[in-house]
This record gives C-alpha cells, structure tokens and sequence, in this order.
C-alpha cells in the first residue's frame, strides 16, 4: 500500500474510534438542578428564583405562538424582570418540537421552555426530554387544563374556525355549518392547513366514523387549497388567493380585521379547541428565569396580557377580548396524550384523505 | 510521523517532511469533511427512526420505501420532467439573449450587457416569493392585469403547477446560461457563420448549422449543469412545489425529516436515489468536457466578431432585451417593494395608495434574530471562502505539482461533495453530529462545516486550474536558491495564485450567503442566516417583513456588486 494512502488510513482508524466514544458532556444544567429549581416549594421561592434568574441573566423561549403576539409577552416580562435577557424562538408548533428534539438528541441544550400546543410538547414529553414542575399558579387553572403529573399547564387555546375573504364571500353565502362548505361553489376556494390532524381526530371522536369518513371524503372533492402555517393561511385569505378557510385560528381574523383587513370569522360547530401548554425542558440552562417565566405567564397580568393581544386565554377567569372569541359556541377539545397515542391513523387518514389525494 | 523519502519523487525536492505532513493534514481534513457525511447518510438509512428515546433498529424498509412503493415514480417522473423543463426554460432564454447581444445589431445589446449580473444578485427564495406574487392565480399581478386586459374569466396562469415551477426556475438560471453562452460565442470564429450567410443559407439555419453545431460541447455541458441543478434545488419545489402537491426528491427530503418522528432514515434512502442521479451527470459532464477539444472553435487566427444586421427585426430584438429585463429584475422588485410598504397584502390601485407604511422596516429589525442572521451569514460567507480557498491551494498543489502517490485519491475527495444535493448535505451532516459526540448541531460550526464541505470543489477547481496555468520553473528558481518550501508556498506559489485564488473566494462568498438547502436543516436559534430567516417569515405568513428584508438586502447587494466592480475597474486601470 502506499505510504499517502496508508497513512490516511491509519487517521480514518483513529477518527473512527473517536467516534465510537460514548457521548460527551453536554454545557448546559444538569437536569437534577432543573429539577430541584423547578419543584422547589419553600416559602422563599420567589426570592430565590429572582436570585438565582439574576445569575442567569437570560432567557430563551421556545413557541409556535406568533412573533406579533411572543414578542411583546417576553418584553412585558423584561420589564417586571429587567435582569433577564428574553428571545423567542417562534416557528410552526411541529418545527419547534422537531427542532428542540433534535437538539436535545445532538447534546444542545439552549430551550428554556416549550410553550406550544399539547400535541407538540406531548412529543417532546414523549422523547422524554420534559420535566415536571410546581407553580402555585396551577391552582387557577381548571382540571383539564393540567397535566396530572405536573409537566404542562395550559396558557391558551386556539379555536379552529371559519375565516373568509369579505370582498370574495358575501355574507349571505358564508357557510353556516360544517355540510355547507360541500356546496360545489366552493369548488376550488377552500383553503386547508397542512399539518390540522387535530381537526380531523377532533370531528371523527364527535361525530364517530362514518359520518366523519363520508364528511372528510366529500370535503376532498373540493379541490382544496392546502398551505402550511395558520397564519400564513390567514394572510393568504386576506390577501385573497384563498376565499376562505374552516381551519383558522380565531383571534387571527379577528386581529386582522380590527387592522380592516378584508376578512372576517364565525364559528362552525362544533368548534375544535386546540389546547396550548406551557412546558420545561429537562436541561433547561436557565432554570430559575424559566420558572419565573412560567409563573408570569399563568398569572393573572400574564393571561391579560395575551388576552389584550388578541389571544384566548386559559384561565379560569380571565375573558377573552372580545370574549366572542370563546363563548356562544359549542367547541370540543382532544386529550393531547390520547391525539398522540393515535397519532399515526389520524395522520394516515390525513395524509390520504386531505394532503395526498388531489 | 516522518515518511520515508521514496513517497516523494522529482521533479521537485523539499526536506522531506514537509509536503508529506502536508498530504496527511490536508488528507485527513478533506477526507473528514467529505467522508463522514457519506458514510453517516448511508449507514443512518438503514435504520428506524428513534422514538421515545428508543434508538432505531435495523430495517430495509426505508429503501424499499425509496425505491419500490409507487409514489417514489411519480416523485422521479416529476423530479425529471421538471429539471428538463428548466434546462429548456432556461437555455432558451439565456441562449436567445446571447446571441441577440453577441451577434447581431440589435440596439440596447450593450447596456444589457452591463447589467446582466444584476439578475443573479435576486438571491433565489427571494426571487421565488416575488413570483408567487406575480402568477398566483387570484391575487398574481401578472394574471389580473392580463384578466383585466383580455376580458378573461378565469386566470390566464397558476404557478402552483410543474410548468409554474419549471417557469420560475428556468427563468432563475436564464443569467448564467447566457454568461456562459456569451463567453462561447465570443470565442467562436464568426468567419463559419460568414460562409454559411454567402453560401445562401438563412439566418435560422446558419444558427442551426453552425453556430449551435459548433458549440455542442459548451452546449452539453449547459445542459448538464441546469440538469444537475434542477434535481438539486430546494426553494422552487418547497414554496410552490409542497402547496401544490407537486413532490420532487429534495422536497421529499424535506418533509421525511419534518414528520414526526423524524424519519432521517427514509431521508437518507433517497437522499442515496438522488446521489446516483447526481453521479450520473456529474460522470456525463467530465466525458463530455473531456471531449470538448475535438471541436476546436478557438484558432490561432486572429477574428474579430462581426455582428449580424437584423434589419428593423433589430428592434424586435430590442423589445425581447426589454421584456427579459422587466421579468428578471423589475417586476420582481417591485412587488418585493410594493409588499413591504403595507400593512397587508392589497393589490397595486390608486386606494391602496393611502394605506401605505414605513412600519415593517422597523419591525424587522427590532428583532433581534435579523441583525443576528446579517452578520451570521457575512462571517460565515467570508470565513468558508477563506477556508476553503486556503486548504484547496495546499490541496490543488499536491494534486498538481507532486508526485506523491495517493495524490489523486485527494483529488477525487476534495472534488466528491459534487455529488451532495444541498438538502442531501443537511440530512448527513446532522446524521454525523448527532452521532458523533461533538456538539454542535443547530451552532454556526456545523453550518461552517456545511459549506466548506458543499463548497469545497469549486475552491478545487479555481486553485487547479490556475496552477496549472503558471509554469513550474518559478518555484524550481526558489528551489534552488534555498527557500525552504514554505517560504517557496508563501512568497510564490500564493502570490501567482491571486486571480485564482480571489476569482473562487468571490464565487464562494456568493454561493454561501444565498445557500438554504443544507442551512434549513441545520440551524437553531442564535445561530439564524439570512436566506433561512427569509423561510422562516414565508413560512409564518409574515410576507410583508420578508418583503421589507428583501428589498433591504437586494438593495445593499446590489451596492455591492457595484463597489466591486468599480474596485475592480480601479485595480485593472
């Protein structure tokens, strides 16, 4: 063998059994500290958070929440904590997850919390990457809107509704219920989003099978428009290259039409409820700060806040503005963990029946 | 880690251990680089996915799924259909155009030719956004003018289709088509032509004939290249490919590593289909460049282009330049433009004028992932061009200037990631970060990582062709009089290099500021570029920031474009 070549090799060997070395350390917290800050209850526990958040200094956000609305909660909680650096990371609820899991599988630990829908942090706990906490705030929230181990509590829900373009739809013809939106006349303007399995498995529990597979069947002759992100699909209708959508988030019209963007919503029930969850990653490298974060996003300012931007939130008695936004109507949500245990014959029946079909 | 004296022959003799540490340094480098990811991506595809922390265990089903079920022949069908269309789209146009401004008279063919880099400025998501915006069957401006104009009901074009698709990026790669068709016209003897003209044949054939006859080569190799580049763009069949349930293999990529869980797996198996597709034209491309010297257009004879009187068909030609103009630059400004002074998406009318706003510019520089993604994607632009352009010269030295043996195993490395899609680079590169125990997955490193690895064959290229270019005997001089080779490398070899040597940092600093493909897949929060942020805004419905942004940096490239190019009038005068 020549010498080049040999030599090369030998390096090749020595790489490969770098390689084969177990993982390293990785630079974040160690998850015993995580935890201890997380289920702390002493009766200093603000004092101490507040201490060991100055210390810190930072705080990362990881959330699907948009950044008109994540951008200014995270200023509002600089300024109650103005020693904490706050960022956002915001993108769809399903790239944060895969990107927070993915991280976490690379060794980079840089999440502090994963606010996002149920689904999503669902599959963050399902990798085994969460870790349970205590606030004194869960106490407000109703029983359904905790995880009974204590990994999440709900901060919103979304509720997926009918979002029209006024300028395209006349209020007369706007469908009044889930059947009308088979009518042939919305051939070809029907705009869905991409990943809504939720709205699917929700509409199949209630209405059971048949009825479901036939509604779904019908729906998918309609030559739908399929576009991924609700708000992007929001815009979309506002900009009028979709005439109208069942799959909108409410309080997205609703902000875009106090803005007097051509659009407006109306429920159609039952309404789906996506429920939103707050969550903290087990290697979370700013612990105190996020717990803190947690805090102040479940208390009442918190929930007022997000309310004021527009967004539904879930405290038991905090109203969402305007309070139309969740009341009047019937809606159904799905428990996150059973979504998820069936998540791959939602998603199959989705991807079949919806995105693939057309 | 001496060698042995034999592995080094003649011509040119160093002590000994210096080129041969070299080899082995510069060897080890590029063969990390370019090893690991293939390795990683083929042994990774024969795996399930990891769920629950339960690593995967092995299976053949992602290949079976890659290569047996029935969808992957759609997905090869559309992935074939739509990067011969693009070759097509975009040979015409660029070939059209460069015989318009080489050949005949037509008026404006100077000025086009100044400006006909402004086009490649338009980095490509932006570019594929501001089309949307122009085709989109309700709200394209191109359709309602066209509806509005001709009394039609329905829309004349919908780009969420494979022609819209195969529109879009054709006309995209039209520029360099006609940059290269230019430089082959230019080289070619115009007297075959003449002869052609006198002997009585017309216009069209003599083009047939001669001119496109004469260039088979050239042409080939074009059409290689737009092939090669059709299979392996990701923005085009992202944006408007995934709404319109049109699946190509880097789109299918794409979404197999968005699924939960994350099947890197299924990514990797056709990530290895879109490989042999990749290899094959790159294996196409060396045979056909290889022959090229069969067909001699370049002569000893001194020529001097004559151009072609068209007549009042000149001005025809004229209005062809203007309409290539307006498509490829003005049209997608302005909307760029239009769309980030409102609040809202409103098509262009007297009334939207009112609702008019600075208001998005600020917005997106309050955040700070913007300023970050600006100054994350010049250092790393600047630092893999420098990288790159660095280790190539060692590299493109042994290859060409020693004998040492194993020297064209070097060669072939630093030239493999040609056969690495972008997206295909992304999926290995997180297959070998999240094995290996180095972390930095979701960091600026592993992006750096990427493009030194993606980018690594055109720094090759540069740096080979220049030293062959520059006769050994200046360094035999040095030789001689007792430089050690360093002093031999430094203060020789990398001076002459220069032209060389900057041609590729340039070509390298461009590729990577517009890269997304592997970007998209390997970046995290702090470590954010421009052309993924773009994605990002699309992705989130934000169009009218995106917009602002685009304006933003299609404004500050083009000053830049133009102080070079001034620096470079400078240094030449």
């Amino acid at each position: 063998m020549p010498v080049g070549v040999r030599k090369l090799a030998v390096i090749g060997l020595a790489l490969v059994v770098v390689a084969a070395m177990p993982g390293g350390p990785g630079w974040a917290q160690t998850p015993s500290i995580v935890a201890r800050v997380a289920n702390y209850r002493g009766a200093d526990r603000q004092p101490m958070l507040e201490e060991g958040a100055r210390k810190e200094g930072a705080l990362l956000l990881y959330t699907s929440m948009d950044l008109e609305e994540s951008q200014p909660l995270v200023e509002g909680f600089v300024k109650k904590y103005p020693f904490i650096k706050g960022e956002v990371y915001r993108a769809s609820g399903e790239d944060v997850a895969q990107k927070l899991i993915t991280e976490y599988r690379g060794r980079k630990y840089i999440a502090d919390i994963f606010e996002g829908t149920g689904i999503d942090v669902a599959k963050m706990l399902n990798e085994q990457f969460g870790q349970s906490y205590y606030t004194p705030r869960a106490a407000s929230y109703p029983r359904q809107g905790q995880d009974p181990k204590g990994f999440w509590v709900a901060t919103r829900y979304n509720m997926l509704a009918l979002g029209w373009n006024t300028n395209l739809v006349t209020a007369a013809d706007v469908p009044k219920q889930y059947q009308d939106l088979l009518d042939a006349r919305w051939r070809g303007k029907i705009g869905i989003e991409a990943d809504d399995q939720i709205w699917l498995a929700t509409l199949l529990e209630h209405w059971g099978e048949s009825r479901a597979m036939e509604f779904f069947r019908r729906l998918n002759e309609q030559q739908l428009l399929i576009r991924k992100g609700h708000t992007l699909l929001a815009n979309l209708v506002v900009a009028g290259e979709v005439p109208l959508s069942p799959t909108l988030y409410n309080h997205r019209p609703q902000i875009l039409k106090r803005r007097g963007a051509p659009i407006d919503w109306r429920p159609l029930e039952p309404v789906v409820a996506v429920i939103h969850v707050i969550s903290l990653p087990k290697n979370a490298p700013h612990p105190h700060a996020a717990m803190l974060f947690i805090d102040h996003l479940l208390s009442p300012d918190g929930q007022q806040a997000l309310a004021k931007l527009g967004r539904i939130p879930a405290h038991s008695f905090v109203n969402a503005d305007p309070p139309e936004l969740n009341r009047g109507f019937v809606y159904k949500a799905l428990d996150p963990v059973v979504f998820l245990t069936k998540y791959a014959r939602y998603d199959q029946l989705w991807q079949e029946m919806i995105i693939r079909r057309r | 880690m001496a060698a042995p004296a034999d592995s080094l022959a003649p011509p040119l003799r160093f002590r000994v251990d210096a080129p041969t540490l070299l080899l082995i340094g510069a060897g080890a480098l590029v063969g990390y680089l370019t090893l690991f990811p293939l390795f990683f991506l083929v042994y990774g595809s024969f795996f399930t996915p990891t769920v629950g922390g339960v690593a995967g265990t092995f299976t053949l089903d992602n290949f079976v799924k890659a290569y047996a079920d029935r969808s992957t022949l759609s997905v090869l069908l559309n992935s074939i259909v739509f990067s011969a269309g693009t070759t097509a789209v975009a040979f015409v146009i660029g070939t059209g155009l460069a015989w318009i401004t080489e050949r005949t008279n037509a008026p404006l063919r100077r000025l086009f030719f100044a400006m006909s880099l402004i086009p490649l400025i338009i980095p490509g998501i932006l570019f594929t956004v501001s089309w949307i915006f122009l085709l989109s069957p309700r709200i394209g401006l191109i359709n309602l003018w066209l509806k509005d104009l001709l009394r039609l009901a329905e829309s004349p074009f919908n780009v969420y289709s494979l022609p819209g698709m195969i529109w879009v990026e054709g006309l995209h790669w039209s520029p360099i088509v006609y940059l290269l068709m230019t430089a082959a016209f230019r080289s070619m003897d115009p007297a075959l032509e003449e002869s052609a003209l006198m002997s009585g044949a017309g216009l069209g054939a003599t083009f047939y004939h001669v001119t496109l006859k004469l260039n088979v080569p050239t042409i080939l190799s074009v059409f290689l290249l737009l092939f090669l580049r059709g299979l392996e763009t990701f923005e085009v069949p992202a944006i408007i490919g995934l709404p319109a349930g049109i699946h190509v293999f880097t789109s299918r990529i794409f979404t197999a590593i968005k699924s939960y869980p994350s099947d890197f797996g299924l990514a990797g198996a056709y990530s290895t289909f879109l490989m042999v597709l990749t290899s094959a034209g790159i294996a196409a491309y060396a045979r056909v460049t290889r022959e090229a010297t069969r067909f001699a257009t370049v002569t000893g004879k001194g020529f001097r282009p004559r151009v072609i009187d068209l007549g009042p068909w000149r001005y025809l030609a004229a209005a062809v330049i203007v309409a290539y103009l307006a498509v490829m630059v003005v049209l997608p400004v302005f909307v760029l433009l239009w769309n980030s002074l409102l609040p809202f998406y409103i098509k262009p009318s007297v009334a939207a004028l009112s609702r008019l706003t600075l208001e998005n510019y600020p917005f997106v520089f309050k955040l700070p992932k913007t300023t970050r993604a600006i100054v994350n994607s010049v250092a790393l632009s600047v630092a893999s061009a420098t990288i790159i352009m660095l280790l190539t010269a060692v590299v493109a030295w042994i290859v060409v200037r020693t004998r040492v043996r194993g020297r064209w195993l070097l060669d072939h490395l630093a030239s493999m990631p040609l056969i690495f899609p972008s997206v295909v680079m992304g999926v290995a590169l997180i297959w070998v970060y999240l094995t290996l125990p180095i972390p930095i997955y979701g960091t600026i490193w592993i992006l750096l990582v990427a493009y030194v690895t993606r980018f690594l064959p055109y720094g090759m290229r540069a740096c080979s062709s220049g030293l062959v270019a520059i006769h050994r005997e200046l360094e035999e001089a040095a030789e001689i009089s007792g430089a050690p080779w360093r002093r031999t490398f430094g203060s020789i070899v990398l001076p002459l290099l220069r032209p060389a040597l900057l041609a590729g940092w340039m070509y390298v600093v461009i590729v990577s500021i517009r890269e997304l493909g592997s970007s998209i897949f390997l970046w995290g929060p702090g470590a954010e570029v421009l052309s993924v942020i773009i994605f990002d805004f699309w992705q989130t419905g934000h169009f009218q920031e995106l917009c602002a942004l685009g304006v933003m940096l299609v404004v500050s490239l083009l000053a830049l474009a133009l102080v070079s190019q001034r620096l470079g009038q400078r240094v030449s005068a």
